[in-house]
C-alpha cells in the first residue's frame, strides 16, 4: 500500500468516494457527484455497456479501486462476472458479443491515442449506437479515466481489494 | 467535421447532444472559478500545456491568448525557464505526469504541489486536471471544432 499524499477531512463520508481525499473540495465533490449520477442514472446508454467502458478504463489506468468495484446496476441488467473476466488484452479472441468489442475498441482509441481513431471504427460506433449514445459513452470514458488517474494520483490505495458492489451512482 | 453528426460542430454542440449531461459538465468545471478553487492563471496555463501533450491544436490555440508571450514560448521547457514560480513548475510537472503516466507521478512531486498550495489546493488540481485530460480526448477523438 502506498502512503496517501494528503490527510483525509474530518469530514468525509462513510462511502468509498465521499470518504476520500475528494472530500477536501466538498463544493467539487457534488458537482461531481450530480455528474456522475447523471452520466450513469439519466442518460441514454445501457449500463452493462457504460460498465463495460468503465472496467476497461481501471484495468488499464490500474487502478486498484475501480477496477475492483461492480455497479449493481449493470450487474442487474445482465452483465456477468465471466463477460467482466474477459475485458483484458486478448479480448478480441474471447467469447464477448461484438458489441462489447466494439466498446472496448473504442476504449483503447480513446485511452491510448484518441487522434488514431479510423475510418472504420467511426462507421462500427456509428452503425451501432446514437449520436447521443456515443457522446454518452466518450463523456463517460473521459471522467473513467480522469478519476481513475485521480485516484492512483492520490495514493493510499492498498495493492488489492476484494470484488465487491456498490450502488450505480444516481 | 465531427463523425457523429457528419457536420461541423464545436464541443459544445456535440456534448449538448446529452443535454443535462452537458448542464452538469458545465455546472462542474464552473465551480473551480466560482469557488476559486485554484488560481486562474494556473488552471488555464495547465489546459494549455494539456492540450499541447495531446496535441489538440484547437484547444491550444483558444488557451494560448490568456497566457503572456515569455510564458508561452518557455511552456515547452517550463522546467528550466525562470518565468514559472515554484508552484507553476510544481503543477506543470503533476500535469505532464498526469496526461503521460499518472502512475509515474511520485511523492515529491505531489508534496511540492502541497508545499505551495496545501492539501485541498493538490486535490482540486488533479480533479481540474481529469476535466481537462478527459475533454480534451473527447473532442479529438470525436473531432469537435477545429481540432482535427
Amino acid at each position: 500500500m502506498t502512503g496517501s499524499r494528503v490527510k483525509l477531512p474530518e469530514n468525509a463520508g462513510d462511502d468509498p468516494v465521499s470518504g476520500s481525499a475528494l472530500a477536501l473540495q466538498p463544493e467539487a465533490l457534488a458537482a461531481f457527484n450530480q455528474l456522475y449520477g447523471t452520466l450513469w442514472s439519466r442518460g441514454v446508454l445501457d449500463h452493462p455497456s457504460k460498465e463495460v467502458a468503465r472496467l476497461r478504463n481501471a484495468r488499464k489506468t490500474n487502478c486498484v479501486f475501480c477496477k475492483n468495484v461492480r455497479f449493481s446496476q449493470a450487474r442487474s441488467d445482465g452483465l456477468e462476472e465471466s463477460q467482466v473476466e474477459h475485458i483484458r488484452d486478448g479480448y478480441e479472441g474471447s467469447d464477448l458479443s461484438a458489441r462489447q468489442k466494439l466498446i472496448l475498441r473504442y476504449t483503447d482509441v480513446f485511452l491510448d491515442d484518441p487522434h488514431a481513431i479510423d475510418a472504420s471504427l467511426k462507421q462500427a460506433m456509428r452503425d451501432e449506437f446514437s449520436a447521443e449514445e456515443i457522446v454518452e459513452l466518450t463523456a463517460g470514458l473521459a471522467l473513467f479515466m480522469g478519476f481513475s488517474k485521480i485516484a492512483v494520483s492520490l495514493g493510499g490505495m492498498p495493492e488489492s481489494l476484494p470484488i465487491f458492489e456498490m450502488p450505480t451512482p444516481a | 467535421m465531427t463523425w457523429v453528426l457528419d457536420q461541423a460542430s464545436p464541443f459544445e454542440g456535440v456534448l449538448g447532444l446529452r443535454a443535462n449531461l452537458f448542464s452538469d459538465y458545465q455546472a462542474f468545471v464552473a465551480v473551480f472559478r466560482e469557488q476559486k478553487l485554484l488560481d486562474e492563471e494556473l488552471m488555464q496555463l495547465c489546459h494549455l500545456r494539456v492540450a499541447q501533450l495531446h496535441r489538440c491544436s484547437s484547444q491550444a490555440n483558444a488557451l494560448a491568448g490568456s497566457i503572456s508571450d515569455a510564458k508561452l514560448s518557455a511552456l515547452p521547457q517550463w522546467y528550466r525557464a525562470p518565468e514559472f514560480s515554484a508552484l507553476e513548475k510544481a503543477a506543470l510537472q503533476l500535469t505532464e505526469c498526469f496526461c503521460l503516466d499518472t502512475h509515474s507521478i511520485s511523492d515529491e512531486m505531489a508534496a511540492a504541489v502541497v508545499k505551495e498550495i496545501g492539501d485541498r489546493g493538490l486535490v482540486a488540481l488533479l480533479e481540474f486536471l481529469a476535466l481537462c485530460d478527459g475533454f480534451v480526448r473527447f473532442q479529438i477523438v470525436l473531432q469537435t471544432g477545429e481540432s482535427e
